[in-house]
């Protein structure tokens, strides 16, 4: 889709209030055209000499009522367009937010969160700043067009040569503003990095004064600031040149208007009411002017952020994105339930040959077959960066994969939206929480009977954390749940799983915040009280001893599997995991 | 403000005298522009008068070029007054951001702790920050402002006094008028970017849950919890914005009702006969004049506020001092003995250590074990002196640690702490904290702890990310391993990584720390009975008090002893963190 074509579908979302707002700003920008007129009256009475011409008075009070109610129209205009701006880049926003959050198919968010909100930001704020000139755009054109109308009717030759500054005006702005940007995001990428910066020593403080590292860091400090120093002049001085070159292509043509009236004057034609026009509209029309230039600048500059949007959004339709459903800013929000599928009940998921490749060429997995059967407990163990947790993000489509995965034989066409509840629930190895109420965390928006919650809480051992938090399951977590221990942050993550009452259970390695009390009461309360299938990430103990089946991982291949007392006896691998797991003992 | 006018002055003479070359050169550069734009009009106004006249015509080429040349040298110097404020902004406070950054550092751990990062950013970056706008917009806009504003008022008082009054009213009644509504417009951005930081906070989250969210089919859930938090960022930044609107439409209503009034006196004065037409065109000029200035005096006013904020903030963190003082004692090389003799220690609101005291013969190895809470982690702190005990003595080699100069302690003990601090930077500059130092010696240093074949995978210049990203937890403790054997210590303190990391890692780690043990005091806090397993000496700690310390043999093989028993019970890698 072109860049046009894009802001025509981004003006389509509310046609109506788009037409009403050009509207008012084709009347704001195109008034200056009679003020010009009007002051060069005033001025062309007020030199009729004596007799003084009383009639002066008429276009100075005209203009004085216009000028002062054009301020009216402004507030008209502006007052909707913040509604129409702040709704749009909502619904860009939500749009995109939707199609990462519920699309079919794997989905790898293909930038940092930190960088990935900068394109809901800044990007959106890009391409609804460019739509913003459209709305200018009427009244540009009336005034720009009207002004040299107006001054080629009195002059055209003069007019013809003062087009000169002003269409270079345009070019050179055109050129340079981009540049500019350039400059600004050097300058806040230099200061990032100086914050950054600062916020990474004190929050290790401790170290650097244990390492004795003060000295280096401020060193670092420094070189970070002369960056940044240097980043800010470049800006400056671009936009100082930027700025010279307006200002000057104006001084130009009023200076070419003084010469062109100084000859006039030793002809006897000089008329001032010519020449206070001139002099009204040149600087408006050199400003204009540069506007447009930008607005050519900022036409290239959109279509590359709709690219990062797109490009965030990787399989995203336009459609989908530019979706024109209303943001519900206003109503009821309705509650939602989980639609009600048809579910088949597990008797057996198979995978066979399931293959995934990182793009930086990292181990990925490579043919791996396992079967799990309903009720009974998988264990996925093997060392770090064996393809462990590879393995069951790719099962539940986190991860593009190929391979087969069926499930009581029929096979699974997308697994990502396939393996969610009530068929499977996931605890990621880092879970994450949202700044939110625990309760709310647990229940991740949806409705949860109370008893459901308890039910989950207690199942997850987590009940003697919520008595001794204050506000118990109304505690706020904090951002991404800072205000909880780490374990208290996986077993609320388990306990969200398990609230979903799902039929297959896959956790990702809950030994890193778990001690193992913990972790053994966890399956003991598990498995006694749910008729559930598990499949579990761990080099545990606690794990181990009570799998069914154990699959040991290595370079991301199943080297082999079996049963804990078979594996001990033939694995290698198998007995160095477990030994040193329990040397002490 | 009367009682910060004081530390205004002198943050100002601090800074900006070494630089007075260049302020010198700023202030000229700003009042030829300031002259400029008041002859400017000038020249117009005579050039009308004197076209209108007919008379001296051969003037009026000279005008029109004067007047392009003061136009483009006017935009010069402007530029360059701009560049130059700038340039003297940034120079003067990254020295005092360095400044501030290492008086921190000299602050003690009680003062860090009580502190988050994001707040010495806000202090060492945001208010030094405002400080600098302060300095290049205080000295660049508002004094050159003032100046201008000043300049056309005598103009005008010069040219007829009506004038004069006419234009006198306007500029003090705009800028009373626009610093009433700008406070307005102070809040509401204030609330604009909580409101924006609500909303991108929640994209963010969201985003770094994709894999939870989608996995437990909650993404319909959360678009629908995405909603009311749309709908606050409407409805606040409408608010906001409205807020915003009015300010500037009544800005802009003032600036032209200007042009209006200027208008009309223009025509009243010469339809009396006061003025000439010239004359009457000059004043429309300076109204226009004016706005720029206007704007500016009244937008930096509420900076100055701002600044002023910062200075005082700012002032009272240079007045801190650490309460832990340097001594002038060396320790020697090698390793040392440890002493504690009678101390106790509180944090500020509990107690944790009670009366303590122990010796630990140089080069022996004490395995710290007890419940969290009980004291292990403040024995360690106290013997790094991030801390001073409230009572009793706390010795290396013999030396009080008060007596000891800091530099020296530094360099005798090492600390491996369990969460490793990773900067965003190389890994090579992560070892080193940036910091030149040979290759060849990193390579060897990562080689003894078991990183050989990763460094020489991914190189020692590869990128971190942000709080160690790209590396795992058992990457993560052996670089912190690596950063102490390049510090080469006597004594060193290890916490004990917990069961974040892998079994066949954890043999990893232990060779490494077999080779740290090699001619060094070290001590272990120990969340497993596996990493003990090489001390010479044992100590229980708990509830503040040592309840069991000894050679490690001799208490494993008393069966009385606590250390028995937790052998005994076998559940080795629970011990740090049983539960009550």
């Amino acid at each position: 889709m072109s860049t046009l074509g894009l802001v025509w579908e981004v003006i389509r979302y509310r046609p109506g209030r788009f037409l009403y707002c050009f509207a008012m700003w084709t009347i704001v920008h195109g008034l200056p055209l009679a003020f010009g007129i009007l002051i060069a009256q005033v001025f062309d009475r007020l030199a009729q000499g004596s007799p003084v011409d009383e009639t002066a008075w008429a276009p100075a009070i005209i203009f004085a009522v216009l000028a002062i109610g054009r301020n009216l129209v402004i507030w008209l205009g502006d007052i909707h367009w913040i509604n129409h701006w702040l709704e749009q880049s909502l619904q860009l926003r939500r749009n995109l937010l939707r199609w990462l959050m519920e699309a079919p198919g794997s989905r790898v968010v293909p930038l940092a969160p930190g960088q990935a909100v900068s394109t809901f930001r800044d990007d959106v704020d890009d391409v609804l700043e460019y739509m913003e000139n459209w709305v200018d755009m009427g009244g540009l054109l009336f005034f720009g067009i009207g002004a040299i109308v107006v001054m080629a009717s009195i002059d055209a030759g003069l007019t013809t040569i003062l087009l000169v500054p002003l269409v270079l005006t345009m070019i050179l702005t055109q050129a340079l503003s981009p540049q500019i940007r350039k400059r600004r995001r050097a300058m806040r990428e230099s200061t990032d990095r100086v914050t950054g910066f600062i916020g990474e020593t004190f929050a290790g403080v401790q170290s650097i004064k244990l390492a004795a590292a003060e000295d280096q860091m401020l060193g670092r400090l420094h070189r970070l600031n002369q960056t940044r120093h240097k980043a800010a002049l470049s800006d400056t001085f671009l936009t100082e040149v930027l700025r010279g070159v307006n200002r000057n292509m104006s001084t130009i043509t009023v200076a070419i208007v003084l010469l062109s009236a100084a000859g006039s004057v030793s002809e006897g034609t000089f008329s001032i009411f010519e020449f206070t026009l001139f002099l009204t509209y040149l600087p408006r029309l050199t400003d204009y002017m540069a506007f447009v230039g930008d607005i050519v600048a900022q036409h290239r500059r959109t279509g590359v952020a709709f690219e990062r949007i797109r490009s965030l959004a990787v399989d995203a339709p336009d459609e989908e994105l530019l979706d024109r459903t209303r943001v519900p800013l206003v109503g009821d929000i309705p509650d939602i339930d989980l639609p009600a599928i048809g579910i088949d009940p597990l008797r057996k998921l198979e995978v066979r040959g399931l293959n995934h490749w990182f793009p930086d060429g990292g181990e990925g997995l490579e043919g791996v077959d396992f079967e799990v059967e309903r009720g009974s407990f998988t264990v996925v163990t093997g060392k770090i960066g064996s393809g462990k947790s590879t393995l069951v993000r790719a099962l539940l489509g986190l991860v593009p994969s190929d391979g087969e995965v069926r499930w009581n034989g029929k096979l699974v066409e997308d697994l990502a939206s396939f393996f969610v509840p009530p068929r499977s629930a996931y605890t990621a190895q880092v879970p994450r929480l949202f700044s939110e109420s625990l309760a709310d965390n647990i229940a991740l928006g949806q409705r949860v009977a109370r008893e459901r919650l308890r039910e989950a809480v207690q199942l997850a051992v987590l009940e003697p954390d919520l008595e001794r938090l204050e506000m118990g399951e109304q505690t706020m977590v904090g951002a991404r749940g800072v205000k909880l221990s780490g374990g208290q942050v996986q077993r609320s993550a388990a306990a969200r799983m398990l609230a979903t009452d799902a039929e297959l259970l896959v956790f990702d390695d809950l030994s890193s915040a778990l001690d193992v009390h913990t972790e053994t009461e966890l399956w003991r309360r598990l498995l006694s009280q749910r008729d559930v299938t598990c499949l579990v990430v761990s080099h545990r103990r606690a794990a181990l001893a009570r799998a069914d089946q154990i699959l040991v991982m290595d370079q991301g291949r199943v080297i082999d599997r079996g049963t804990l007392p078979d594996l001990l006896e033939r694995s290698e691998l198998m007995r160095s995991l477990w030994a040193e797991e329990g040397d002490a003992a | 403000m009367t009682a910060q006018a004081p530390s205004y002055r002198a943050t100002l003479t601090t800074y900006l005298r070494p630089l007075r070359g260049r302020v010198a050169v700023l202030g000229v550069l700003l009042l030829g522009s300031i002259g400029l734009q008041l002859v400017i009009p000038l020249i117009l106004a005579d050039f009308i008068d004197t076209a209108i006249s007919g008379s001296a015509v051969a003037g009026l080429t000279t005008a029109g070029i004067a007047y392009l040349v003061a136009g483009i040298l006017n935009q010069f110097l402007d530029a360059g007054a701009s560049y130059l404020g700038t340039d003297i902004g940034w120079s003067a406070t990254n020295r005092l951001r360095e400044e501030l950054t290492e008086h921190l550092f000299t602050l003690d751990m009680g003062f860090h702790n009580d502190t988050t990062p994001g707040e010495m950013i806000e202090r060492v970056d945001g208010d030094v920050t405002a400080l600098s706008e302060f300095i290049s917009r205080f000295l660049v806009r508002l004094i050159a402002a003032a100046i201008l504003l000043t300049g056309v008022i005598v103009v005008c008082w010069l040219e007829t006094p009506a004038m004069g009054l006419t234009i006198t009213i306007y500029v003090i009644g705009v800028v009373l008028f626009l610093v009433r509504l700008r406070s307005i417009a102070v809040a509401a951005a204030e609330e604009e970017r909580e409101t924006s930081a609500r909303l991108y906070g929640f994209i963010e989250e969201r985003l770094a849950g994709v894999d939870d969210i989608r996995s437990l089919g909650a993404g319909r859930f959360t678009m629908n919890r995405f909603v009311p938090v749309m709908r606050d960022f409407y409805t606040r930044t409408t608010h906001a914005w409205r807020k915003r609107i009015l300010v500037w439409v009544s800005a802009n209503t003032a600036f032209w009702a200007g042009d209006a009034l200027a208008l009309i006196v223009g025509v009243w004065l010469t339809l009396n006969g006061t003025i000439s037409v010239g004359t009457a065109f000059l004043i429309l000029q300076y109204v226009q004049l004016v706005r720029r200035p206007i704007e500016q005096v009244t937008q930096e006013l509420q900076e100055l506020q701002k600044a002023a904020g910062g200075i005082v903030r700012i002032d009272h963190l240079r007045r801190l001092r650490t309460s832990i003082s340097d001594g002038d004692e060396v320790l020697p090389p090698g390793a040392l003995a440890i002493e504690f003799d009678r101390v106790s220690f509180a944090y500020e609101d509990r107690g944790v250590l009670d009366d303590v005291s122990f010796t630990l013969a140089p080069g022996r190895s004490l395995g710290l074990l007890g419940r969290t809470g009980g004291g292990k982690t403040t024995i360690t702190r106290l013997i790094a002196r991030l801390y001073d005990p409230d009572h009793g003595v706390v010795r290396l080699g013999g030396h009080d640690l008060r007596s000891v100069h800091s530099a020296s302690l530094r360099e005798s003990v090492g600390v491996v702490t369990q969460d490793v601090q990773l900067f965003e930077a190389t890994i090579k500059d992560n070892l080193t904290f940036f910091e030149e130092q040979a290759d060849a010696e990193i390579y060897d240093v990562l080689e003894a702890v078991g990183l050989g074949d990763w460094i020489r995978r991914i190189g020692l210049d590869s990128q971190l990310g942000p709080g160690g990203q790209g590396l795992s937890a058992g990457e993560q403790q052996l670089l912190a391993f690596a950063r102490v054997f390049l510090q080469d210590p006597g004594v060193v303190i290890l916490d004990e990584p917990s069961s974040r990391l892998d079994p066949v890692t954890e043999a990893l780690l232990a060779t490494a720390t077999e080779r740290l043990y090699a001619g060094r005091t070290v001590v272990i806090i120990a969340h497993r009975l596996e990493t003990v397993r090489l001390a010479d000496e044992i100590m229980v700690v708990d509830a503040g008090r040592i309840v069991e310390h000894g050679p490690r043999h001799e208490l494993a093989a008393d069966p009385g002893t606590r250390y028995s028993a937790l052998l005994a019970a076998g559940r080795g890698d629970i011990l740090g963190d049983t539960r009550p």
